[in-house]
């Protein structure tokens, strides 16, 4: 009989070193509790964001000056995508994934021209005497952000737009193997514009509309 | 109190204090849409809207516009048709052209869609209560005895802003800055685009009714719910000017006589700017709805291994031609590829966008290319092609040698105190020659009597005068 009590005491003070010992069992083991948390699915959009990633106010792309010409159908060229603007497109959706297009049309539609404000005015979508806007997405860069990849993009080709055929014009396409959630920076789309001849002097303006959908 | 047993107490109270946090909600940042009532038998609506209505028949809906952003927004929604994209991408009409305007009017399933009052903001991650449903927001038309009274003073009477969907309370239904009459009036849609406001982490139910008309075609009508942002019109500038939105598809369709058949439109392989090249594939759309095709182009090279797949599931719209641009870049060491295209979709006529069913495979031609290898691999090739015209080179003067000296080399008896290097010096060759030429292995000692391969017109040393 003293011997098993002798036994009990010997447990207990095992017991209490132990605990004093290795505290940390003892106090996860009594407040174990499960974190919830909920990740809202978002949505898919695009931005123009400047080299620190802040939403650009009035994004634009300026155009390689020209000189007037009376004979000569001349091409002025810009860079849709500079790195002070990138396309970001964000796809924050849940899975399915969903297959989504990035296109770039005239914000006016086709009826759209280029325009000083005043009376002068020449086309986007015309043939190239009359002034015709080439879209090249061939030659951009795609620069996924954080981990993601560019698996299942595609960028578009060089298309000019023109008029009732044309309006237009993918910049890229992501297939349903494409990051979801995913995010991308898009740069250097290449855009050429042909200027007609005897085309009026003016500093002249185009409102393009980029469209994720 | 120990240094250990005092992190373990700090570690234990934040424990205890996030367990007593409530659930936390985490949004994607930006601005866009979604459906708010997608359907449980279609994963795909939670992203897009998918009818199936037949002619004269209206449905109720509604899209969430959600700006999870740091900044207040103020945007534009209104619906409009669609439109192709080069390469066949679905794109959707401007918001110039989705006013109903004389010159630029909706024509397909974008003119079909009445927008209807915009709800109370709630958070951006709220729930609606299970027993709102998209019906919730429209109540059926009633017939009221005509009443000509003008409540907002906009020029329309009750009657008329009843019939025509506006609100009889507000001059401007839809918040676009003009009256709902001087809309009416001009030709415009007084319901679009709907002006709202968001606060950040926000979002904002768009309820709309969709009613296809008894005189729209059998097969798929897609039109777009936009949302646009509404920027301050920039004064003065030059170059191209841009503005952004983001649009959900809008996909009815049209019960009937349905076909669903796709065909392999191409198969080229282009070349790629800088180095390597473009696989495009192209796919055409034969029949009268949309169909979700699996794309895939496998390349391999010459040993038959994957290098590289492509593709992944494409929408292609009914009436189009899709074809995208895969790039297979510079590979180091270049070489002969084959590339291959399938393509496979589901002909259930009965299924439309998100539908799974087993599915029909097309193939594609098959197209071989050929890759140059990059500057660094043909220095490096070079540099073995020279190595071993080399060996080779080396290897046949090493074989010619030994010819010759099996021909013309003639045999030596060794004599006593003649030694590898002696008899070398005295037959004018090197020692290791003799050595090699005879299998000698170190240390290279020669026994009297052995006989030896020597060079030709070497002759026996004189007997050697000892004193």
């Amino acid at each position: 009989m003293k011997r098993l009590r002798n036994t009990k005491v010997a447990i207990l003070i095992v017991s209490l070193l132990f605990s004093w010992s290795f505290p940390p069992q003892i106090i996860f083991a009594s407040s174990q509790t499960q974190l919830s948390q909920t990740i809202n699915a978002g949505t898919l959009g695009v931005d123009i964001v400047d080299a620190s990633n802040v939403t650009v106010g009035s994004p634009s792309v300026a155009f390689s000056a020209v000189t007037f010409n009376f004979d000569t159908v001349q091409n002025s060229t810009g860079t849709l995508g500079a790195s002070s603007q990138k396309i970001r497109l964000s796809n924050g959706r849940s899975a399915p994934a969903v297959a989504w297009n990035l296109t770039v049309a005239a914000a006016s539609g086709a009826t759209a021209l280029w325009s000083d404000g005043g009376s002068n005015t020449f086309d986007f979508n015309g043939s190239s005497a009359q002034g015709r806007l080439t879209v090249d997405a061939s030659v951009g860069t795609i620069t996924p952000t954080n981990s993601y990849t560019s698996t299942g993009l595609s960028k578009g080709s060089s298309t000019s737009f023109a008029q009732g055929t044309t309006d237009s014009i993918t910049l890229l396409s992501a297939s349903t193997s494409a990051d979801q959630p995913g995010r991308w920076d898009f740069t250097g789309v290449g855009l050429t514009q042909t200027i007609p001849a005897f085309q009026t002097p003016a500093a002249y303006t185009l409102s393009l509309a980029l469209t994720a959908t | 109190m120990s240094f250990s047993r005092l992190l373990v107490s700090v570690v234990a109270a934040l424990a205890t204090l996030l367990a007593a946090l409530p659930a936390v909600a985490i949004s994607y940042g930006g601005l866009g849409g979604r459906p708010a009532f997608p359907r449980p038998d279609n994963p795909r609506t939670n992203d897009i809207f998918v009818y199936t209505v037949e002619p004269g028949q209206t449905v109720a809906d509604g899209m969430f516009v959600i700006n999870t952003t740091d900044q207040t927004k103020t945007v534009w929604v209104y619906s409009a048709d669609a439109t192709p994209s080069s390469d066949g991408g679905f794109a959707c009409e401007q918001l110039s052209a989705s006013n109903q305007g004389a010159s630029a009017t909706k024509k397909d399933a974008g003119a079909w869609i009445t927008l209807g009052q915009p709800q109370p903001a709630l958070e951006a991650g709220a729930t609606l209560p299970p027993e709102v449903t998209a019906d919730s927001f429209f109540t059926p038309p009633t017939t009221t005895p005509t009443d000509d009274s003008d409540e907002d003073g906009d020029g329309l009477t009750a009657t008329d802003e009843a019939q025509r969907g506006t609100n009889p309370k507000l001059v401007d239904t839809d918040g676009d800055g003009f009256t709902d009459q001087q809309e009416i009036v001009s030709g415009y849609d007084p319901l679009q685009p709907v002006a709202l406001t968001l606060a950040p982490q926000t979002k904002i139910l768009v309820p709309f009714r969709l009613a296809v008309p008894g005189t729209a075609g059998v097969g798929e009508h897609d039109g777009c719910l936009l949302i646009q942002e509404k920027k301050p019109p920039v004064a003065g500038g030059e170059g191209v000017l841009i503005s952004t939105r983001t649009g959900l598809r809008v996909a009815v369709t049209v019960p009937g006589d349905i076909v669903r058949q796709l065909a392999i439109a191409g198969f080229e392989v282009r070349p790629r700017t800088p180095g390597g090249k473009v696989l495009r594939p192209s796919v055409r759309n034969e029949g009268n709805v949309s169909v979700d095709a699996e794309v895939a182009v496998v390349t391999k090279n010459l040993f038959g291994r994957t290098a590289m797949r492509h593709g992944g599931q494409y929408t292609i719209l009914r009436g189009q031609t899709s074809a995208w641009n895969f790039e297979f870049p510079q590979t180091f060491w270049g070489g002969w590829y084959t590339t291959a295209l399938t393509v496979a979709y589901n002909p259930d006529t009965g299924s439309g966008p998100g539908a799974n069913a087993s599915l029909t495979t097309l193939t594609g031609p098959t197209v071989r290319f050929f890759l140059w290898p990059t500057r660094s691999a043909l220095i490096i090739m070079a540099a073995a092609l020279l190595l071993l015209l080399l060996l080779v080179g080396l290897t046949m003067l090493a074989r010619k040698r030994r010819q010759l000296i099996s021909a013309t080399w003639v045999r030596y008896r060794v004599e006593t105190g003649d030694t590898i290097q002696e008899l070398a010096k005295r037959w004018g060759v090197s020692w290791k020659l003799l050595a090699r030429v005879n299998r000698l292995a170190a240390p290279y000692q020669l026994t009297a009597g052995v006989s030896l391969l020597s060079p030709p017109g070497s002759r026996p040393q004189p007997p050697r005068i000892t004193a």
